[in-house]
């Protein structure tokens, strides 16, 4: 436990803000669901920096992983009427197998960096295209998981304020397991791997295994949200295997900065307000103006600090505290 | 079976297409020894370090570690057994403090953060680091970046090491403290060692036996002053004598 310490802190001040949080914004039902979407977001974000930050891998699959999850808690709630508790848990398991019969063969045959982001990126639309065609499941039609205005088993509820709670212990969670990874063996093995992975190997890496391990991590994770996403939604379809949320996640990763623990969910968390703001405001004018800010933005951060925004934070603390701290 | 013999090499052969990169190399290493591998450009000594630490297969021979058959191994099983190298184009952890990267090698041989640190500290001193610890491997200069691989292979407890090139692009001065520190490491870790090197003064120096490599084969054996005075070595190094 000495290991988190001041880390503890930080997190408990942020459980308590998220705990706030909804009495903050008066349970007002607009406000609650951006901060359920921008939490969702920052879930995924966090536990790509496993896989994308940490062992440098360049994954593209988040909305694979969300989709799987999607139907495997959906569609285990309309036909077997299990609760998404448990669906959740099958979810996790479906994405990181998946994860698994696409990542051992890569990782074994050396596909790595551009290599396999292409092929996970091709996990997406493969999948979709699948679900599309698979009737047992809805095919192309929508399917509606049972409506229930407040209902703990059935996972749905008619305010969004239950949801961002549970996004929100999600959210704490995978940034223990980050604060954690960081500081144990994998997580210096990982970011050995991310540097050089010849040079990591000769140091009695096992490349392979290690990677496999953090794919699967990120992936159960994203699985499981995805099972979430389902009951928030309040049905299944194929467009949950989203390629445009791979790709969001992914940017966000690289903006916050690979393998930082606070980088990426930060720049989440205002960049994800600062959208709707935009969307809000401009969008009534010109339709997709706003996304044309959006991308400004994120090219001036890269600009102005090619390693992302937790590069910015660090010089900071560098310059107080004359040693190097990693966020 | 020889118990001093720590590595041999039996007919090793590499060919990449048509070029024959080693040509039936055999050579043993002894226990506790320093052994230098010259040649001119080309001559295979870096494929050789590939193929014992497995990066590469070799086409055929056999490769003996501890009388252990390590022929094909893939390296991080190869470093579990003991063996850590260095690479001739240095390949840093960039984005690492100097200590971090020592640790990352430190990490294999225990899971406990505080024999780690331990293995850390010692590195430190020994590569004489100790100022750079919280520095990124990205600040550090040639000889320092050099040293912070020769520590994070030593952080991994071998009992033999490999190292590429550590000289090349290095001053008289840095040479020295090289030098120095390859025999304390030698002498006071009970290491193992293998030089390859292009700098004669730090080879002749350092090595207790030399093998010589041209064209991919072995072409002289034996003590500094034996191997300097063969004229099969003069030859391949200065071309024929007419």
């Amino acid at each position: 436990m000495r290991i988190l310490g001041k880390n503890m802190l930080t997190l408990l001040i942020l459980s308590i803000v998220f705990i706030l949080l909804p009495v903050l914004l008066q349970f007002n039902n607009y406000y609650l669901f951006l901060a359920t979407t921008i939490t969702f977001l920052a879930v995924i974000v966090s536990s790509w920096n496993l896989i994308g930050g940490f062992a440098g891998q360049l994954d593209l699959a988040a909305g694979a992983y969300i989709g799987l999850g999607a139907y495997t808690t959906g569609t285990l709630l309309i036909r077997f009427n299990v609760t998404p508790w448990l669906g959740m848990i099958a979810g996790g398991l479906a994405a990181s197998t998946i994860a698994f019969l696409i990542g051992y063969p890569t990782f074994r045959f050396g596909l790595r960096e551009v290599w396999y982001a292409l092929s996970s990126a091709a996990l997406v639309p493969i999948l979709r295209t699948l679900f599309l065609l698979w009737e047992d499941v809805g095919g192309p039609a929508e399917r509606y998981l049972p409506y229930y205005s407040w209902s703990f088993y059935h996972l749905r509820f008619s305010t969004y304020t239950v949801y961002f709670y549970i996004l929100s212990a999600f959210f704490i969670l995978i940034l223990f397991i980050n604060i954690f990874i960081k500081r144990l063996k994998i997580g210096y093995y990982l970011l050995a791997i991310r540097e050089n992975e010849e040079a990591a190997e000769m140091l009695g890496i096992d490349t392979r295994r290690y990677k496999l391990y953090a794919l699967i991590l990120y992936s159960y994770i994203v699985g499981m949200i995805g099972g979430l996403y389902a009951c928030i939604t309040g049905y299944i379809h194929p467009s949950h295997f989203d390629f445009w949320l791979s790709i969001q996640v992914a940017v966000l990763g690289i903006v916050g900065g690979l393998g930082s623990v606070a980088g990426p969910p930060l720049i989440t968390f205002v960049l994800g307000g600062v959208a709707e703001y935009l969307r809000s405001t401009l969008g009534a004018y010109i339709e997709g103006l706003h996304l044309i800010f959006y991308g400004i933005i994120l090219m001036l951060i890269i600009l102005f600090e090619p390693k992302g925004v937790s590069a910015l934070i660090e010089k900071i603390a560098y310059r107080y505290g004359r040693r190097y701290r990693r966020f | 079976m020889d118990n001093s013999i720590i590595l041999s090499l039996k007919d090793v052969v590499k060919r990449f297409g048509g070029l024959t990169a080693l040509n039936k190399v055999s050579f043993y290493v002894k226990y506790r020894e320093i052994l230098g591998i010259i040649g001119p450009n080309g001559a295979g000594k870096t494929t050789l370090f590939n193929v014992i630490t497995g990066f590469c297969k070799p086409d055929s021979g056999k490769i003996l570690f501890k009388n252990m058959d390590i022929t094909g191994l893939p390296p991080h099983k190869i470093n579990h057994l003991g063996i850590a190298r260095t690479f001739q184009i240095v390949k840093p952890f960039l984005s690492l403090t100097v200590e971090d990267a020592i640790r990352v090698g430190a990490y294999r041989s225990s899971n406990d953060r505080r024999i780690v640190d331990e293995i850390v500290d010692e590195i430190l001193y020994i590569t004489g680091l100790a100022d750079m610890r919280y520095r990124l491997c990205s600040e550090c200069n040639l000889v320092q970046t050099k040293l912070v691989e020769l520590g994070r292979a030593l952080a991994t407890k071998p009992s033999l090491l490999l190292i590429d090139e550590v000289a090349s692009g290095l001053n008289p001065v840095e040479i020295e403290k090289v030098i120095e520190l390859i025999k304390k490491i030698n002498r006071d870790m009970n290491i193992t060692v293998c030089v390859i090197e292009h700098v004669m003064k730090f080879i002749m120096n350092v090595s207790d036996r030399i093998i010589v490599l041209h064209h991919g084969e072995k072409i002289s054996e034996g003590t500094p002053t034996e191997v300097s005075k063969d004229p099969k070595v003069i030859e391949a190094y200065l071309g024929e004598v007419r």
